[in-house]
């Protein structure tokens, strides 16, 4: 064991050079030339559509998007071990993941039907 | 098997890579935990947390957990650090804190908390240099069903299978928190943009765009009316600031007729041509 940990330390080693080499690159070769526009959320054209109330940069609409990532990725995390052993548990786990899967599809009706999925 | 002391962890680490790899992991790992801390941008802060998570996941993957190791980037560095970096993005990187303490004794909790916490750390790993002996070692449960992975399933559907099932129910509560915070409720449908535009037309005596300023561009075009086929002018094709501030220029007929002899291909060779600046219809 450990060996086949390489190629993952070698791409993530090749990353982290791509990283540095493009932000180097680009603070010796880019033009500096701070203004307002610079600031803004986005550099050009139209401002977000939710516009956010207390006047930050972003609505607090996305945060609702991050969290629904958050619980459907918990969901994924327990799928993913039943999955690789589904032939070892048999009709009990099956039986316990589609109860799960349910379950939490109950969160995606709700959130669907009370408009959370909706942007304007 | 017989049973290994609980320092397995740093055998299992020395199994793999030697003590080398703990140290420069554990090294890494607080080094980013201070940095978390001592850092003066939130966004800093942040990263330096990931630096943390990414690597006690390497140490969880060293101690043969692969299986932890990845949810470990996947959910902390991938998810919740994502969260974190997206409520800075909405609360605004540059908002400062309120150094008011706002709960009464605050402090004081917090520095009897920490002194707790440090006291229960280091009972833990003093009795852990001492005798008590692990029920078994990792590499034999991973054994046991063919994988780190395969004996973690087992575990979560047979013994733990009321807590896997009741971890749905914590992700009801979390949408529903997370809609109660952060969603408004609409009263009146959505009006879509097809009712918008039958609506449009009926109100408006103008459903279309309005007319281009400028057809001729001898001057800052913009504050030019248009001329409409007929040959009128087109005053409500100059934006109303421009009007209000009386900077609408006057069109001057004998451009028009210059740009008209132009365009039908005739040499324009009138040097001195005739100023025939009109005030149309102000």
């Amino acid at each position: 064991m450990g060996a086949e940990y390489i190629p993952v330390l070698l791409l993530g080693a090749l990353a982290f050079a791509f990283a540095v080499f493009s932000v180097t690159l680009a603070t010796l070769t880019g033009p500096k030339r701070y203004n307002r526009a610079k600031r803004d959320a986005y550099e050009c054209g139209i401002d977000p559509t939710p516009q956010p109330m207390g006047g930050g940069h972003f609505s607090i609409k996305y945060y609702l998007t991050a969290m629904l990532f958050i619980i459907f990725d918990i969901e994924i995390v327990f799928l993913y071990p039943w999955a690789v052993s589904f032939g070892l548990m048999g009709v009990f786990a099956l039986v316990e993941v589609i109860l799960f899967i349910v379950t939490v599809f109950c969160v995606y009706l709700f959130v669907w039907r009370r408009g959370g999925l909706e942007w304007d | 098997m017989t049973p290994t002391p609980i320092s397995a962890a740093p055998e299992a680490a020395v199994a793999m890579g030697g003590p080398f790899l703990f140290w420069v992991c554990a090294i890494i790992a607080v080094a980013g935990a201070v940095g978390m801390l001592v850092s003066r941008k939130a966004v800093h802060s942040a990263l330096f947390v990931v630096m943390t998570m990414i690597s006690i996941a390497v140490l969880y993957i060293s101690l043969n957990a692969p299986f932890l190791g990845m949810v470990q980037v996947i959910v902390y560095t991938g998810a919740i650090m994502m969260l974190f970096v997206f409520v800075m993005m909405i609360v605004g990187v540059d908002a400062s804190d309120s150094l008011v303490e706002t709960l009464k004794g605050q402090r004081w909790l917090a520095l009897g908390t920490a002194f707790a916490f440090a006291a229960l750390l280091i009972i833990a790993i003093s009795n852990g240099f001492g005798s008590i002996a692990p029920t078994g070692s990792i590499e034999a449960a991973n054994a046991q069903y063919g994988g780190n992975v395969q004996g973690l399933a087992h575990l979560i559907f047979t013994r733990y299978v009321v807590a896997f099932e009741v971890t749905s129910a914590l992700l009801i509560v979390a949408a529903l928190g997370a809609m109660m915070l952060t969603f408004r409720e609409r009263f009146a449908p959505k009006v879509s943009q097809e009712e918008m535009s039958i609506e449009r037309f009926k109100r408006d005596k103008h459903p279309g765009n309005l007319p281009g300023a400028g057809t001729y561009a001898r001057h800052n075009a913009v504050d030019t009316p248009a001329l409409l086929p007929d040959g009128s002018v087109a005053h409500e094709s100059v934006p109303n600031a421009l009007i209000d501030r009386g900077s609408e220029r006057a069109v001057n007929r004998a451009d028009v007729d210059e740009v008209r002899t132009i365009s039908e291909g005739f040499d324009y060779v009138d040097g001195d041509s005739v100023q025939l600046d009109e005030e149309e219809g102000q």
